[in-house]
C-alpha cells in the first residue's frame, strides 16, 4: 500500500472516531435530558401532591370547624385528668359537703371508644347515707364541677335510721390522653 | 532579487498524487473535525443546561416534599384532633346530668306516695339512653303518666318501652328514657 493511501485509511479511521465520539456525546446529552425530564415530572408530581394535600387539609379544616371549636372549648375540662386526681377531687367534694361516705371505691377501667381516644375511665362508686337535699345538692355540684363526669348508675332507696335516703352512685370520668405536639403553619 | 525559493532545486515527486476518488477524504476529515468541534460544543452546552435544569427540579422536589410532609403532619394532627373532638362530643352527649332528672322524678310523685326505690342507669353501649325504674307505694298507675309528662316538658326526656308491675302495696315502673 502506498503511503498516501495508508494515510487515507488513518484519516478515515479518525473520521469514524470523530463520528463515534459525537454519537457518545449525543447519547450522554439524551441521558441528561431524560434525567432532567424525569426530575421535572417528579417535581410536578410532588407539587400536585402538595396542592392535593393543601386542599385536603383545607377541606378537613372546613368540615371539622364545629367539632374543633367544640374540642377547643372542652379541652380544658379534659386536660390533666389522671385517676388519682379524680378520686381526690370527688373525695374532697364529699368531705366538703360534710357527708361521710358509707362506702367508697375508685378504680380505673377500660373504656371502648369508637374513635379509640378515650380508652380508660376512672370509675368511682359511692354509697352515701344522709339527707335528701344534702345528697342531691352534692350530686348536682359534682356534675357541675366535674363537667366530664358521667353518672352511669344512680340508685336511691329509703335509708334505715335517722338518715332520709341511701344513695348508691357510680361515676365515670374519662382519662384523656395528652394531645400531640404543635406543628408550624405550612407555607 | 534573489530569494530563498530560488535557491531550492527542483525535487522529484516522492509519490504519485492520490486517485481522484480518494481526494475527498482529506476534505471529509476537515469537515469531520469542524463538525466534531461544533457538535461537541453544542452537546456540551445542552448537557450543562439539562444538568442545571435537573438540579433545579430536584431542589424544587426537595422543597415541595418538605412542605408536603409539613402539611401531612398538620393534616394528621387535625385528624387526630378531630377524632378527639368526636370522642369528646360523644362522651359529653352521653353524659347529660342525671341529678335534675332524679330530682324531677322525685318531685313529680304525689305527696301521698312514698318512693321506695329510684334507679337510673345508663346503657353502656348507648349512654344517651337511660334505664329508669321506680318503685313507690300506692297503686295509682296514672302517677307515672303524670311523671312522664313532666319529664317530657321540663327535662326533654321521652320514655319508651314502659313496664308497670303491680305488687301488693307498691307499684314498680320501668322505662327507657331518651333525651330529645
Amino acid at each position: 500500500m502506498k503511503d498516501k493511501q495508508f494515510a487515507c485509511v488513518i484519516v478515515v479511521f479518525a473520521i469514524i472516531a470523530c463520528f463515534f465520539g459525537i454519537m457518545k456525546m449525543q447519547s450522554k446529552l439524551q441521558d441528561a435530558r431524560k434525567r432532567a425530564t424525569s426530575a421535572k415530572a417528579t417535581a410536578e408530581n410532588i407539587e400536585r401532591q402538595r396542592l392535593n394535600a393543601i386542599n385536603a387539609h383545607q377541606k378537613l379544616q372546613e368540615e371539622s370547624k364545629n367539632e374543633i371549636a367544640y374540642y377547643d372549648l372542652w379541652k380544658p375540662y379534659f386536660k390533666h385528668t389522671s385517676p388519682p386526681d379524680v378520686s381526690e377531687q370527688m373525695n374532697y367534694m364529699v368531705t366538703n359537703a360534710k357527708i361521710t361516705p358509707f362506702k367508697f371505691r375508685a378504680n380505673p377501667y377500660g373504656h371502648k371508644d369508637k374513635y379509640g381516644v378515650i380508652n380508660k375511665v376512672q370509675r368511682v362508686t359511692f354509697e352515701l347515707v344522709d339527707g335528701y337535699a344534702k345528697l342531691f345538692n352534692w350530686l348536682g355540684n359534682l356534675e357541675n364541677d366535674i363537667a366530664t363526669s358521667r353518672i352511669t348508675s344512680l340508685r336511691v332507696t329509703k335509708a334505715t335510721g335517722d338518715a332520709e335516703i341511701k344513695m348508691e352512685v357510680t361515676i365515670d370520668v374519662p382519662i384523656f390522653p395528652n394531645s400531640g405536639k404543635t406543628v408550624d403553619q405550612p407555607s | 532579487m534573489l530569494v530563498c525559493h530560488d535557491l531550492k532545486k527542483e525535487m522529484e515527486p516522492v509519490a504519485p498524487p492520490l486517485p481522484a476518488s480518494l481526494r475527498v477524504i482529506p476534505v471529509l476529515f476537515y469537515a469531520a473535525v469542524a463538525g466534531c468541534a461544533f457538535f461537541a460544543a453544542y452537546f456540551m452546552i445542552q448537557k450543562n443546561a439539562a444538568v442545571k435544569d435537573r438540579v433545579v427540579q430536584e431542589r424544587i422536589t426537595t422543597t415541595q416534599t418538605k412542605k408536603m410532609v409539613q402539611i401531612q403532619v398538620q393534616y394528621q394532627k387535625l385528624e387526630d384532633d378531630l377524632n378527639r373532638a368526636k370522642s369528646m362530643i360523644e362522651w359529653i352527649r352521653g353524659s347529660h346530668s342525671l341529678q335534675p332528672l332524679a330530682v324531677t322524678i322525685a318531685r313529680s310523685i304525689d305527696a301521698g306516695s312514698n318512693i321506695l326505690e329510684l334507679s337510673l342507669k345508663r346503657n353502656n353501649e348507648n349512654p344517651w339512653q337511660t334505664q329508669f325504674s321506680i318503685q313507690y307505694n300506692g297503686n295509682d298507675s296514672a302517677q307515672m303518666e303524670h311523671t312522664n309528662g313532666i319529664l317530657n316538658d321540663e327535662e326533654g326526656f321521652r320514655s319508651f318501652n314502659p313496664t308497670i308491675t303491680q305488687n301488693d302495696e307498691s307499684l314498680a315502673y320501668s322505662a327507657t328514657l331518651f333525651k330529645q
